[in-house]
C-alpha cells in the first residue's frame, strides 16, 4: 500500500505536504521565539516583516507561532474524534450487519437520528450543555460523523457475509464472533482505511467552524478557526491575519481530500461514498 | 404504498428519536436551567416559583412527555430570553434561511452539474483537470474563508456587492456564493463520477451509431442516467447545507434559523434551541421525501413498481 | 473486382492502448461488402471483430483506434469515400441514415430513461429528416409494426424495462432500419436473446435486408447464425481473416484447421458423440509480433514451417481463400518436427 501511495504522484505530493506541516506544528516551540499566548501589547498588530515573519495580531502575539500551535490543536481534533467515529461507526455497523434483524433495526433507526439533522446544531446542543472546550467539540465530531460510517460499513459488511467461504464456515459450526474477527474486520481494512482519510477533512472543517462561531476551542487556546473569528475586525486592514490561518486550514483539508481519494482508488477502487 | 406508509413511519420514528436525543442531551446540564435565567442574587423562592412555572420540577419522562405533547399540537415552547413563542420565533426566520439555501442550491447544482459534465466530456483533459481541481478547492475551503474572502473582494476591494444582508436580493448574492461555492464542488465530483461510470454503456454506443456526437451522446442521454444520484445527494447535501448557513447567516448578519440557534446557545435559551433543532430535522425530512419522489417521478423503472 | 461492392474494408489495423504501447487488436483485415450482401464474421469472443465493425462507424471506445488502412465507401459504384477520413461531423451524418448498428445486450444498449419510440424518433430528429412531430411518430409507429412488434402504437410509449429481450431487439431493429439505411451491422444481434426469439430476428434481418436492397455485416461466434443468413463468411482469428468464402463452399469445404475445429464443436443430433468436439487451447496473448502462422500453437498439423513464418491468403478456387501453410498442400511429411 505504502508503495503504491509513493507510486502515485498526487498521493505522494499530499502525502508529504500532511507530514511537513504536522512536523512543523510538533517542533513548534523549537522553532520559533515566541510565545503564543503571552500578549505583548507595546508591539499589537504589527505588519508583516523581518522580526515576526507574519505580523502580530490584536494583542501583540506572533502569528506564526499562533498558526503554528493552532495547527496543532487543529490536526489534534482531526485526528482523535475522526477515530473514535470510525471505530464506533464499526462496532455498530458490524453489529448492525451481523446480530440480527432486531440489532439491524435499532442502529439503523439510531444513525438516522443522528443523521437527520445538521452537525452543526447538535455541537449547539452539546455545547449548550456541557459548555465549550475540546471535549465538547470532540464529541460533536463523533457524533457528526460515526453515523455515516456506521451506515457504509453495515452494507460492506453485510456484502463480505455474502462470501460464499464464510456461508462455508458458518454452516460448519464457526461461532459467529470468530467470523466477525477472522474474515469480517480483516475484509473491512481497505474501507476503514479510506473511510478515516475521507473523515479528517470533514473534521478538519468542523472543527473550524465551531471554533469559527465561537462555540469550539475557547482563548486562551489556540485554533485555526478560532484565529480567524478573532482576526475579522481587521479584514480590511490587515486581511492576511485572516488569510493564514484559512489557508493552513485549505491546505490540509486538499491535501487529505487528495490522499483519500487516492488511497480508495489503490485500495477500493469499485466502492463510492 | 405499503412503502410509502414504511417511508412515512420511518420518518416519524427518526423525528421521534431526534427529540429524544436532544431532550436527554439538554438535561444533562449540571444545574437547574432557571436558576440559569435568573440573576444569582435571585432568592430560592423565586428560583422555586418558575421551575414549577417551567414544568422542571416534574421527573423527566413526564417533562418529555409533556413536550411531545404540546410539540404535536405546534407549542414548541416559550422563549426564555426573548419571551416569544418559539415556533413564531422560527417561523419569522425559516423564510430568510430558506431563501439563503435556495438560492446557494440553484447556484451550486447550476454550476456543479455544468463542471461535471464538462470534466467528464473532456476527461483527462485540460478542462477536466481544471475543473477538477476547482470542485476540489471548493470542497476544502471553509465556508467561513469563502465568504470573508468574498467580502474583501465584492465589498472593500470592487465596492459591487454590499457587506451584510440588509433585505435586498442584492445582498444576497454574496451569502447564497459563499454558501453554494462549497456544494457546487461536490455535485461537480458527483457529477463526474456518475457520467463516468454511464461513459461504457452500451446505449451511449447506440446513441453514436445513430449519429450522435461524443459529446452530444453523453449530453442527451448519459446526462438522464447519471442525474438520479446527483439528486440523492443534493438531499443529502441539505444538511451539510443548513450547517454552512449557520455560518453564513451569522457572517453576513441574516436573521435566519442559524443565527436563531447561535443566539439560543448564547442567551442559554433552551426551549428556542431545543425548537430549532427539531425544526431543522423536520425541514431535512421534508427535503428527503422530496429527492425520493422527485426520483421515483424520473426513473421509470421505480414508477412501474410503485 | 467486378462485383457491385458496397464497402471495402481494406487492410484495417486497430490498435488498443494499454499503458504506454499500442497492442495491435485488429491485423490488416480485408472484407468486401457487397450491395445487397449479407457477409458474415465469425470469430471467438477478443478475436477483434466488433473492434472491425466499430471502426465502419466509428464508435471505438477511447482506448482503441484504427491505425492503418481504409475503408472504402461506395456511395454508387463510381463514387467513393473512405469512413476513416471523413471529419467527426461528416461520419455522425452517415450513421444512422446510412450505416445502422444493431447490438448484443437489447437490455443495456436502449437507454432506460427514454420511452422506446422516442428513442428511435430521435433517429429522425438527429438527421432532421422530419420535422414534423406528427408525422414523425407515425413513422415510427408504422416501423415498429414492421418489425413485428404487436400493438406498435401502445409500445411507442413502452419504457425499454418493460419490455422482453427479443422486443427490445426488435425496437433495435427498428432503431437501425427506420432511414433504410444501406448497411446495417450486426454485432452479435442474436448473442443474448433465446433460441427460437434468434430465428425471428435473424428472419426479420433477411427478410428486411431483401426487401429493400441492405447489405448487412453479420458479427457473431455462433457458425449457426451465419448458415442461416449469410451469403458470404470471414472467418476472423486473433486479428486477422484466416478464410472466407461463399456460404455453402465454406460449410462444405472448410479448409482452415481453426474453421474445421469451429464447424466440428457444433453439436450436432443424430452423431451423438462422447464428447463434443472442442479447439485446444485458448486465444494466445497478443503481445509481440511473432512470425509464426497465430494458430499454431492450437493446431492438429505439427509443421516446422508453421513455427517459422506467417502464412499468406491464398486461393483455393470458388471463391475461397485461406491463409495457412498446409490446408492446401497437406502437411509435407518430410517437415514434420516428428521428433517425440
Amino acid at each position: 500500500m505504502i508503495k503504491a501511495v509513493i507510486k502515485n504522484k498526487a498521493a505522494a505530493i499530499s502525502a508529504g505536504i500532511i507530514l511537513i506541516i504536522a512536523l512543523l506544528a510538533v517542533f513548534a516551540p523549537f522553532l520559533l521565539p515566541w510565545d503564543a499566548v503571552r500578549q505583548d501589547l507595546a508591539s499589537r498588530l504589527s505588519p508583516p516583516g523581518a522580526g515576526h515573519l507574519l505580523g502580530t495580531d490584536a494583542l501583540g502575539r506572533d502569528v506564526l507561532t499562533r498558526l503554528l500551535y493552532g495547527t496543532r490543536v487543529s490536526l489534534a481534533v482531526a485526528l482523535i474524534p475522526t477515530g473514535l467515529a470510525v471505530l464506533a461507526g464499526t462496532i455498530l455497523g458490524i453489529a448492525a450487519a451481523c446480530y440480527g434483524k432486531a440489532a439491524d433495526m435499532i442502529i439503523t433507526w439510531f444513525t438516522d437520528v443522528t443523521l437527520a439533522f445538521p452537525g452543526l446544531l447538535f455541537a449547539m446542543v452539546i455545547m449548550y450543555s456541557i459548555g465549550g472546550s475540546m471535549l465538547s467539540v470532540v464529541l460533536s465530531i463523533v457524533v457528526m460523523e460515526f453515523g455515516s460510517i456506521a451506515r457504509i460499513v453495515r452494507s460492506v459488511a453485510l456484502s463480505i457475509l455474502e462470501n460464499d467461504y464464510i456461508l462455508a464456515a458458518r454452516t460448519m459450526g464457526v461461532k459467529s464472533s470468530s467470523v466477525i474477527l477472522r474474515h469480517v474486520v480483516p475484509n473491512l481494512a481497505p474501507t476503514l482505511i479510506v473511510l478515516f482519510t475521507l473523515n479528517i477533512p470533514a473534521s478538519i472543517l468542523s472543527e473550524s467552524a465551531l471554533s469559527f462561531l465561537g462555540i469550539g476551542i475557547q482563548p486562551p487556546d489556540i485554533s485555526l478557526g478560532l484565529m480567524v473569528s478573532e482576526s475579522r475586525t481587521f479584514l480590511f486592514q490587515m486581511p492576511w491575519l485572516s488569510l493564514a490561518p484559512s489557508l493552513v486550514i485549505m491546505t490540509l483539508v486538499m491535501a487529505f481530500n487528495f490522499l483519500g481519494d487516492a488511497l480508495r482508488d489503490i485500495l477500493d477502487p469499485k466502492t463510492r461514498y | 404504498m405499503s412503502a410509502v406508509i414504511r417511508r412515512g413511519l420511518g420518518v416519524i420514528l427518526v423525528l421521534l428519536g431526534v427529540m429524544l436525543l436532544i431532550f436527554v442531551v439538554l438535561r444533562i446540564i449540571p444545574g437547574d436551567p432557571a436558576s440559569v435565567l435568573l440573576n444569582e442574587h435571585a432568592s430560592e423562592d423565586s428560583i422555586r416559583r418558575l421551575t414549577e412555572s417551567m414544568g422542571l420540577d416534574k421527573p423527566l419522562p413526564v417533562q418529555f412527555l409533556d413536550y411531545l405533547k404540546n410539540a404535536l399540537r405546534g407549542d414548541l415552547g416559550q422563549s426564555y430570553y426573548m419571551r416569544k413563542p418559539v415556533l413564531s420565533l422560527i417561523l419569522t426566520a425559516f423564510p430568510y434561511t430558506l431563501k439563503l439555501t435556495a438560492l446557494s442550491a440553484s447556484f451550486a447544482w447550476i454550476f456543479g452539474i455544468l463542471a461535471g459534465v464538462v470534466s467528464a466530456v473532456y476527461h483527462d483533459r485540460l478542462p477536466d483537470h481544471l475543473f477538477r481541481g476547482i470542485s476540489l478547492l471548493g470542497i476544502s475551503v471553509p465556508v467561513f474563508m469563502v465568504a470573508l474572502f468574498l467580502q474583501y473582494l465584492m465589498y472593500f476591494r470592487l465596492s459591487l456587492l454590499p457587506l451584510m444582508y440588509d433585505g435586498s436580493f442584492v445582498s444576497m448574492i454574496l451569502p447564497a456564493a459563499a454558501l453554494g461555492w462549497n456544494s457546487a464542488g461536490s455535485v461537480a465530483r458527483l457529477t463526474r463520477s456518475g457520467l463516468m461510470e454511464q461513459l461504457d454503456s452500451p446505449y451511449l454506443d447506440t446513441a453514436r451509431a445513430k449519429g450522435l456526437s461524443t459529446k452530444k451522446a453523453i449530453l442527451f442521454h448519459g446526462l438522464r442516467n447519471a442525474i438520479l444520484p446527483v439528486i440523492t445527494l443534493m438531499a443529502l447535501q441539505l444538511s451539510g447545507m443548513l450547517s454552512g448557513a449557520v455560518i453564513t447567516e451569522s457572517v453576513f448578519g441574516i436573521s435566519g434559523l442559524g443565527k436563531l440557534a447561535l443566539t439560543a446557545v448564547q442567551t442559554r435559551d433552551m426551549p428556542l434551541l431545543q425548537g430549532t433543532v427539531l425544526f431543522t430535522a423536520l425541514v431535512i425530512s421534508v427535503g428527503n421525501i422530496i429527492a425520493d419522489v422527485t426520483n421515483t417521478l424520473l426513473d421509470p423503472r421505480l414508477r412501474t413498481k410503485s | 473486382m467486378n462485383k457491385d461492392l458496397l464497402l471495402e474494408i481494406k487492410d484495417l489495423t486497430v490498435s488498443v492502448k494499454r499503458k504506454k504501447e499500442a497492442v495491435p487488436v485488429v491485423r490488416g483485415v480485408d472484407i468486401d461488402i457487397p450491395r445487397g450482401g449479407i457477409v458474415g464474421l465469425v470469430g471467438e469472443s477478443g478475436c477483434g471483430k466488433s473492434m472491425t465493425a466499430k471502426s465502419v462507424n466509428r464508435i471505438l471506445p477511447p482506448f482503441a483506434e484504427t491505425t492503418g488502412g481504409s475503408i472504402l465507401w461506395h456511395d454508387s459504384p463510381g463514387e467513393t469515400t473512405d469512413l476513416l477520413k471523413l471529419k467527426e461531423k461528416e461520419i455522425r451524418k452517415k450513421c444512422g441514415t446510412e450505416i445502422a448498428m444493431v447490438f448484443q445486450e437489447p437490455m443495456t444498449s436502449l437507454n432506460p430513461m427514454m420511452r422506446v419510440g422516442d428513442q428511435i424518433r430521435e433517429v429522425l430528429k438527429i438527421h432532421k429528416i422530419e420535422k414534423d412531430p406528427a408525422v414523425s411518430k407515425e413513422r415510427v409507429v408504422k416501423m415498429l409494426g414492421a418489425v413485428g412488434i404487436p400493438q406498435p402504437e401502445l409500445r411507442y410509449n413502452s419504457w425499454p424495462h418493460e419490455l422482453s429481450g427479443g422486443m427490445r431487439q426488435r425496437v433495435m431493429i427498428a432503431m437501425a432500419m427506420i432511414c433504410s439505411p444501406k448497411l446495417l451491422i450486426a454485432d452479435e444481434a442474436t448473442t443474448a436473446v433465446d433460441v427460437t426469439i434468434e430465428a425471428q430476428i435473424l428472419d426479420l434481418i433477411r427478410d428486411m435486408c431483401h426487401a429493400s436492397h441492405m447489405s448487412a455485416l453479420v458479427i457473431t461466434h455462433n457458425m449457426g447464425v451465419v448458415s442461416a443468413i449469410c451469403d458470404h463468411v470471414y472467418v476472423m482469428y486473433l486479428g486477422s481473416i484466416v478464410e472466407k468464402a461463399p456460404v455453402r463452399e465454406l460449410f462444405t469445404n472448410p479448409l482452415h484447421p481453426y474453421t474445421r475445429g469451429l464447424l466440428s464443436s457444433i453439436p450436432r443430433i443424430g452423431n451423438n458423440p462422447e464428447y463434443l468436439e472442442t479447439i485446444p487451447g485458448n486465444i494466445p496473448v497478443v503481445r509481440k509480433p511473432f512470425s509464426g502462422c497465430d494458430f499454431c500453437m492450437r493446431c492438429s498439423d505439427d509443421v516446422r514451417k508453421c513455427f517459422m513464418e506467417s502464412p499468406e491468403m491464398r486461393e483455393a478456387g470458388n471463391d475461397h481463400y485461406v491463409r495457412c501453410h498446409t490446408a492446401l498442400t497437406g502437411p509435407d511429411p518430410g517437415e514434420s518436427k516428428g521428433t517425440e
